[in-house]
């Protein structure tokens, strides 16, 4: 076998290994600590820059490459069979090992480090986050570096552009193969272990073919090893336990919408999702809180949409109205519903239709006009639960009422007191539902249940629910103190500031004031974390040299740009599981495609730089006008499509000719050059995914933070301008 | 002979093993938290304002002023801040900057403090101010209890003004509740003392960590309490609420000895107070000390503020804590916050008849008159009117 094709299959390996990796372990993070946007962001944030911290020193400290050729060669080539290739080697095979040590340790250390069901402070979560994913992501970043740097050497010449796109090309079938298949077949663990033996397999076989048995009987026996001790400790089972103490574990399963997980205690049956309990046996309270409400408001409702909230539990209090004829349940993830059938009982009858959907996507394609719409969903704390609190949302609810019909929504309970940060949040959705409603009332109680109507609404719920003869547990007239519910929920009226913004699409200022609530549990200030970050990123592009500040606004504006079309597909389709992972694959494949090719394409001018920079903002002013294109929403499916699908393609390919490019304008040792360029572009990812989440698109919305990342690189590439001679 | 260990407990010892121990990594999350911390008991909030008042509780120390008022005995300089939030040193001496400054005023239902035993289906005109001595993890009032004063957005409404208003609104009590009374002692103290001179009662819903002498200064002026038990292990108290056992027993007996009326909740949270040996050692204490006639609420937790990541206590664990309660020897237990259960009736301990049927927070049918059941005429511990 060549030498240099067991470099490259090394780089594909890195990919291959590393993408899927990525997806499985930040998706167990989220399970183990809440996924809102801000904790989102510090994981992706950690994972880049830990692996651009791998790649930086590994091109610092290791001597074992020789220089670029526009310097004199120093040291010598090392000859491929070296000790220091030996390294390599020994820390490829063991590299897939380590992701099922994190996951082992992330379900060990939690319930040992927090309290059994606390909620987890922001800085704790990032430490140890960093202490965790320290050893891979180290590693990756440091394999990345040295394969790159020997591949360059070998070939005598820069290689780091083909290496990245060898990389990339592994991502692209590692990403695929576990979105597109694993996860349908495999929990997060299981499809570590495939991914692990898939690559020991290789690295097996290669090691053979150059009569490297010893390396090939390691990478067998750690293959034995890792299977034999998964099915002698029931990992991940066992581990997955620990986050439940008090409970029996009965049932888990990885879908990839999310972790559905089954626990029982004391006969009680506990549904979990993503880490958090979202039913249980005996939960009338909340089931009937979340039904009757809007459904006591009308006289004979007939038809009723039920956004999640727990098909039995809902549909059983919605049909105690003698008059409901149709219920439509709608649930993003069918394993949810399986589960809650499985151990929570299933409905009777015929008058409810579940479809798997998102809700957004579910109202785009349906006809039916309803009576009721019940949101029961968690609170915006992530950009893509913010889609059902927004206006644009709302607007197309009330296209699916009938005249007189209610939609219903909460927020989490302002017992006694509203804060300044809860008031800010109830204040938006108040504001967002008014700007479509002409009626909105707020009744406290398990959480602040907030009507909307074409027609007028009543607290009094005591009365109404005597009224209406529904038999009820809570919602009836022992329990509602109308008098109560009418002081109370003026009470929270009075506290609402008018001017606070309204909730939109494309600027979901919501989940900003959500996140702020959160924040407010741990004492934390979110407005210094984010000027923190913001500063930061001031700090990396005044002192970066143009080449890395090339990189490093690259990264930036393509991690952004790439948040904000994610954001507008599934604004303009609903999230839809296999879009995205399309999308993933476009993004990964444009890659790959400027690394390998965007440098013969543009080849020559070794200024060019800072115009494939300029071009990133160019892109990105484009795509703010084409985010507000007047019609775009409602053009046929098939062409919003094909015209997003052509951006994520182009940014991705830009992203890549810089990178190749930028990478071949360094001077030094090969690997200084590669590590220095791969850290470069993580670093700028890094920002543009937090700065972009956190702040821009929730203060400025979708556009305007489009203009604001063409800014960031035009200001870059007037700078590499000015530099040029540096280049 | 060596303990057994399972496959699951060997993985862990190996992975976590000494060294996670020597490591201290329990004391992270503190360190981490403390951390981009924005407490909002910053230096603005010494500074005396007009809802400050001369604390009543303090001695002086070589460090600075010590509160006597609760166990935590803070210990103060000048521009510190206390636990609780409420007490500052200013010019030598301590005050409290909670004095007629309420964020929370409504009027409730007697039945929602929880009081069962104390003039059933009376309303309660109901105070608070920020802050609080404890920190438990699953405060629903915890955006005031966590708190400043100085940070919440406050009503004018000093001592002879909630009388007012409380008879104005026909409440027969003024109930000092939601966050924690003890910190707004003097608050509360005065209040009460007014309005007992015009006939209106006083409820004091507290987590009963005080200390022994301001406790019985108060019960001259206090006609019933709600007293929450939240573990019988002081490990438990400290992690889950930032307190202590031994106090809060001491307050019960306090106020058996100074003859105030008061019930005790007990919100089952599971996983952390949810042994029933605890239940069954604590009710042997309640026993032991006299306190069977006092009625107990065992309450069902939901997921709230800091513990959301925990399941609804199940029924029959609170079924199981209250079956305890009854074969210990407690006259009155009761489970609240599951709607529905019928364990929320009052029922003579004697001949086993409901005497109050309740629904919600409203009274069916009352069959206690002059104290005593109607039906086989034993006398139902209680204030009934
Ligand atoms: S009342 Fe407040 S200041 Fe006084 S000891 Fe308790 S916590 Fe400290």
């Amino acid at each position: 076998m060549k030498k240099d094709n067991g470099y490259k299959i090394s780089l594909f390996l890195l990919g291959f290994v590393t993408m899927p990796v990525q997806i499985i372990l930040l998706r167990e993070f989220m399970v183990v600590f809440g996924g809102n946007e801000l904790i989102i962001g510090i994981l992706l944030a950690d994972w880049l820059i830990l692996t651009a911290t791998g790649a930086f020193l590994a091109g610092r400290f290791s001597k074992s490459t020789k220089e670029c050729p526009s310097h004199p060669p120093h040291p010598p080539v090392i000859p491929l069979d070296n000790p220091t290739n030996l390294n390599l080697n020994l820390n490829l095979n063991f590299f897939p090992i380590l992701p099922l040590l994190t996951f082992i340790l992330l379900y060990l250390l939690r319930p040992v480090i927090f309290p059994p069901g606390a909620m987890v402070s922001l800085p704790a979560i990032w430490l140890l986050t960093a202490l965790l994913l320290l050893p891979f992501c180290l590693l990756s970043g440091w394999l990345f570096t040295r394969l790159a740097g020997h591949l360059s050497s070998l070939k005598r010449e820069n290689f780091t552009g083909r290496a990245y796109a060898l990389e990339s090309v592994g991502s692209i079938l590692g990403g695929a193969l576990f979105s597109f298949v694993l996860v349908f077949f495999f929990d997060g663990y299981w499809s570590l272990v495939i991914i692990a033996l898939t690559t020991w397999l290789v690295l097996m076989i290669m090691n053979l073919l150059n009569n490297g048995w010893k390396k090939a009987i390691l990478a067998l026996s750690l293959m034995i090893l890792t299977v034999a001790s998964s099915v002698w400790f029931s990992l991940p089972r066992s581990v997955q336990q620990e986050l439940f103490p008090g409970q029996t574990l009965v049932f888990a399963k990885d879908s990839p919408y999310g972790k559905v997980v089954v626990t029982k205690n004391d006969g009680q049956v506990n549904l979990f999702y993503n880490g958090i309990p979202v039913y249980h046996s005996d939960q009338q309270m909340q089931d009937e809180e979340s039904v009757h409400y809007a459904l006591l408001q009308r006289q004979n409702p007939e038809q009723v949409l039920a956004i999640s909230g727990g098909l039995k539990g809902i549909t059983e209090q919605i049909l105690k109205y003698p008059s409901i004829r149709h219920v439509d349940y709608v649930e993003i993830d069918p394993w949810l519903v399986r589960s809650e059938m499985t151990y929570l009982g299933s409905v009777e009858g015929d008058k409810v239709q579940v479809s798997f959907m998102d809700a957004r996507r579910f109202l785009s394609t349906v006809t039916t006009y309803y009576d009721m719409i019940l949101v029961n969903l968690p609170e915006p704390l992530s950009a893509q639960v913010n889609r059902c609190y927004t206006y644009e949302f709302f607007l197309k609810a009330r296209e699916h009422l009938h005249p007189g019909g209610v939609l219903c929504t909460a927020l989490p309970a302002t017992t006694n007191y509203i804060g300044g940060a809860s008031m800010t949040a109830n204040a938006t959705l108040f504001k967002t539902l008014q700007q479509v409603f002409p009626n909105v009332l707020i009744i406290p109680g398990g959480k602040n249940f907030f009507l909307a109507s074409d027609s007028l609404l009543t607290g009094a719920i005591g009365r109404i629910a005597e009224l209406r003869g529904i038999s009820n547990d809570y919602v009836n007239q022992y329990y509602m103190d109308d008098a109560s519910i009418v002081s109370r929920g003026a009470y929270i009226l009075e506290q609402l500031n008018t001017t606070s913004p309204v909730n939109r699409d494309d600027r979901p200022v919501s989940y900003l004031s959500q996140l702020q609530y959160w924040m407010s549990y741990f004492n934390l200030n979110l407005t210094w974390i984010l000027l923190g970050i913001a500063g930061l990123f001031l700090l990396f592009f005044i002192m970066l040299n143009p080449i890395r500040l090339g990189l490093f606004t690259a990264g930036f504006v393509t991690a952004g740009a790439e948040y904000i079309l994610i954001l507008a597909i599934q604004v303009f389709f609903g999230y839809a599981y296999f879009l995205m992972g399309i999308i993933f694959v476009l993004f990964m494949t444009g890659l790959a495609l400027g690394a390998m090719f965007g440098k013969s394409i543009f080849a020559g001018d070794k200024h060019l730089l800072n115009w494939l920079v300029f071009g990133t903002g160019v892109f990105t002013l484009m795509m703010s006008a084409l985010i507000r294109v007047p019609g775009l929403a409602g053009a046929g499916s098939l062409l919003v499509a094909a015209v997003f699908s052509l951006l994520v393609l182009c940014l991705a390919f830009l992203m890549g000719t810089v990178f190749s490019h930028g990478s071949v304008l360094y001077r030094g040792r090969y690997e200084k050059v590669s590590g220095d360029a791969y850290s470069a572009d993580l670093i700028g990812s890094a920002f543009g995914l937090m700065i972009l989440s956190m702040v821009l698109v929730p203060l400025l919305g979708l556009r305007l933070s489009c203009l604001v990342m063409s800014l960031v690189a035009f200001v870059a590439a007037a700078r590499l301008s000015l530099d040029k001679n540096k280049l | 002979m060596p303990k057994k260990i399972n496959k699951r407990e060997f993985l862990k010892s190996c992975f976590l093993g000494a060294g996670a121990a020597t490591l201290g990594l329990d004391a992270m999350e503190s360190w981490a938290s403390g951390l981009l911390k924005s407490d909002p008991a910053g230096p603005a909030d010494d500074k005396l304002w007009k809802w400050s008042r001369e604390a009543v509780f303090y001695a002086p120390t070589a460090r600075g002023i010590k509160c006597t008022l609760c166990p935590n005995m803070c210990n103060l300089r000048e521009g510190e801040t206390s636990i609780c939030r409420t007490r500052v040193v200013n010019g030598g001496k301590l005050h409290t900057i909670a004095y007629g400054n309420p964020c929370s005023v409504h009027v409730d239902p007697i039945e929602k403090k929880p009081l069962y035993h104390f003039l059933p289906g009376s309303r309660s005109y109901s105070i608070a101010t920020a802050g609080c001595n404890f920190a438990c993890r699953y405060c629903q009032n915890w955006e005031i209890s966590q708190v400043s004063p100085k940070d919440t957005r406050n009503d004018d409404l000093m001592p002879q003004k909630v009388v007012e208003e409380a008879i104005t609104g026909k409440c027969t009590t003024i109930a000092y509740t939601y966050s924690e009374p003890v910190i707004f002692y003097e608050y509360m103290y005065d209040t009460a003392r007014i309005a007992r001179s015009k006939g209106v009662k006083n409820l004091m819903i507290s987590n009963g960590f005080i200390n022994e002498k301001p406790l019985q200064m108060l019960c001259q002026h206090i006609d019933a309490a709600n007293i929450d038990l939240k573990a019988f292990t002081d490990d438990i108290y400290s992690r889950l609420c930032g307190g202590s056992l031994n106090p809060v027993q001491n307050t019960l007996k306090i106020l058996k000895s100074e003859q105030v009326w008061f019930e005790i909740t007990c919100l089952i949270v599971p996983g952390w107070n949810d042994d029933m040996q605890h239940i069954a050692l604590m009710c042997d204490w309640l026993l032991a000390n006299g306190l069977e006639s006092y009625p107990l609420h065992f309450s069902r937790f939901h997921p709230m503020y800091k513990l959301v990541r925990l399941p609804a206590t199940p029924l029959t664990t609170l079924e199981k804590a209250r079956n305890i309660a009854l074969i210990k020897g407690m006259k009155y237990v009761y489970i609240g916050n599951v709607p529905g259960s019928g364990y929320e009736n009052t029922v003579c301990h004697y001949c086993k008849k409901t005497l109050i049927e309740r629904k919600g927070f409203t009274i069916i049918s009352n069959h206690i008159s002059g104290s005593a059941c109607k039906f086989c005429k034993t006398k139902i511990p209680g204030v009934w009117g």
